[in-house]
């Protein structure tokens, strides 16, 4: 039996975060993207209508329907991102709806840590801010795929193709300074919906797709990555007492697939032990497969027995990750106490826990100017910049321009157990290099 | 296209089975809420598809607010025996004997409850993924992870309805 599609027609997901200043129209969007679509409940569109009559003068205020947030702040629930769902027939898609004031930059890396697209919201009457900077830089810095620049509030510039270039022209002129592949400029009122799910009678200058129209094509299919095997164990699966008395000596290590694929019979080398072995069998619920593939959840049995427990890493020989215990990665700062050289936090990264050392800070970014400053003193809240690690044990891990997964981290703070940055790997100096006699393909 | 694909379920499901992993490698006293309501049924199979062959290394936990049908936990015992899970079954009255204070003492003892439950036990020791389920299947699985870290929260199921 296969885990690959099933179903007639696959129906894939796009992952998108939404940022924007406060007052940028953002939970107007997220209304607006909600209510044409038709992904309403009955009694969602009824309380919508209700406090229409009751407040809005008949007007219905679509921002009410993303106030999750902030009901779930007052309630004093923690609650960093909030995930919103809704479907056409041709995609289904997952909003990370974050707060859009300065102060939660943190949490709009956490919304976009897994994101296929972000959308940019500019409001057309006050062009490219700090905000909008500070947003496209992290995106960049997160690697998203594809960015859209959706500028908002178009009719309270008159439908101005001018103004629409203009802003278009700010973003240009400070977008080739950061590695971004895909960005799309589009106009749009969420307030009035133009634009957005209906093409908008107001822009016949602007020839591109409606907002969900692009978000329903955007090609997301190779986001994936296929190659270099890796397998980070989260949990040694050793049955007690089994069901199945055949399963008495089964010894299986679980783990979401981190990249590429893997088949019976492949020789994976495990860390940290360093040792070269042989899958025997790939393990589902649904049945044993002979090959599986990222992202898959899945359990491997291995031919030899080796210390394998939670935090190990299997991975594939003929793309071998680094392994080091001196880091270079770029942060984004996300507590109030600063960053300096010298402080000691732990490192989780993947299922593997480490105790570091900062070493030192390489650069900040300077949000206005997009320039980084070099030897800062410190990183404080919401600062990103670049720094190097040091581990008590060496690390296996690749580059997150390689692999999003296996080379993303977060810090946590000794004590507190709050997580203070959030980072993406330099690629290693050198891949591994085993030592073993028997290491031979 | 290649059939190095999952589709939105597939997608969902992967996920949900690393999340519950998660919560069984790092927490130290791991639940997963079971009511034996169609919600709570697809989230015990995917225990199973992150745990077997090994017994689920996590109880199953009910707050019993004494509004429930007979059959449910008729089903839900059975369900928990037929698995071979522990199941640990609290009620609503226990936390009021103790003086856990309820949010808003105006609600019903139903609503008021789960609230007044979920204030002390929940945060450490249980987390939650929600989900869907309609006669053709499942529908809907809505998994609580901030994507870096795994958030552990409860939240109300009309704010977690997924995919129509």
């Amino acid at each position: 039996m296969s885990l690959s599609t099933t179903s007639p027609r696959p129906v894939d997901i796009l992952r998108f975060n939404t940022c924007g200043s406060v007052d940028d129209g953002k939970s107007t969007l997220i209304g607006r993207l909600l209510y044409d679509s038709k992904s309403l409940m009955e009694d969602q569109i009824e309380a919508l209508e209700r406090s229409a009559d009751i407040t809005g003068g008949g007007q219905i205020n679509l921002a009410n329907l993303t106030d999750g947030l902030r009901a779930e702040r007052e309630q004093g629930i923690t609650i960093d991102v909030a995930y919103r769902y809704f479907a056409t027939p041709r995609r289904k898609f997952i909003i990370a709806d974050t707060p859009g004031h300065v102060q939660y930059t943190r949490n709009m890396v956490t919304g976009a840590s897994s994101a296929n697209l972000s959308i940019i919201l500019v409001d057309a009457r006050l062009g490219v801010i700090e905000q909008s900077r500070r947003h496209t830089a992290i995106a960049a810095l997160l690697r998203i795929p594809h960015l859209v620049v959706a500028i908002n509030k178009m009719d309270l510039v008159g439908w101005s193709e001018a103004r629409f270039l203009e802003i278009r022209a700010q973003f240009e002129a400070f977008l080739p300074r950061l590695d971004i592949k895909d960005v799309k400029f589009i106009p749009l009122s969420a307030l009035n919906g133009d634009n957005v799910v209906e093409p908008s009678p107001h822009t016949p200058w602007y020839a591109g797709p409606t907002l969900l129209g692009h978000l329903e094509t955007v090609h997301i299919a190779s986001d994936f990555n296929l190659t270099g095997f890796r397998l980070p164990v989260q949990w040694v699966n050793r049955p007690n007492s089994p069901t199945d008395a055949a399963l008495h000596d089964f010894r299986g290590f679980s783990g979401q697939i981190a990249g590429g694929i893997v088949r019976t019979g492949q020789k994976l080398l495990a860390f940290p032990a360093g040792i070269v072995t042989t899958v025997k069998q790939i393990w589902t619920y649904d049945g044993v497969v002979d090959e599986a593939f990222c992202p898959q959840s899945v359990t491997l049995v291995l031919e030899h027995d080796i210390d394998i427990s939670r935090g190990s890493m299997l991975v594939a020989l003929d793309h071998l990750p680094g392994s080091s215990c001196d880091l270079q990665a770029e942060v984004c700062w996300m507590h109030t106490r600063p960053l300096q050289v010298g402080k000691k936090y732990f490192l989780k990264h993947t299922t593997h826990t480490v105790q570091v050392v900062v070493t030192e800070l390489i650069d900040k970014l300077n949000m206005s100017t997009l320039d980084s400053e070099s030897a800062p003193a410190a990183l404080a809240v919401n600062d990103i910049g670049e720094i190097k690690l040091r581990a008590a044990r060496p690390l296996v891990f690749d580059g997150y321009a390689t692999n999003r997964l296996t080379g993303s981290f977060i810090l946590i703070e000794p004590g507190t157990n709050a997580t203070v940055a959030a980072g993406m790997l330099r690629a290693p100096h050198d891949v591994f290099k085993p030592e073993t006699a028997d290491y031979v393909i | 296209m290649s059939s190095y694909h999952l589709d939105h379920l597939q997608h969902l499901e992967t996920e949900a089975i690393h999340i519950m992993r998660e919560v069984a490698g790092e927490f130290e006293r791991p639940a997963l809420l079971f009511s034996g309501g169609k919600d709570s049924i697809c989230l015990l199979r995917l225990a199973e598809k992150a745990f077997r062959p090994s017994e689920l290394p996590l109880p199953l936990l009910n707050v019993d607010t004494g509004h429930h049908f007979p059959e449910l936990n008729e089903f839900r015992d059975a369900r928990a025996a037929q698995l071979g899970a522990k199941l640990i079954v609290r009620t609503v009255e226990e936390a009021i004997a103790k003086g856990i204070p309820s949010r808003n003492s105006n609600s019903t003892a139903a609503s008021a409850a789960p609230a007044a439950m979920k204030k002390r036990p929940a945060p450490r020791s249980v987390f939650s993924v929600s989900a869907t389920v309609s006669a053709n299947g499942i529908q809907k699985i809505s998994v609580l992870k901030s994507g870096i870290s795994i958030t552990a929260v409860s939240i109300p199921a009309k704010t977690c309805a997924c995919f129509p």
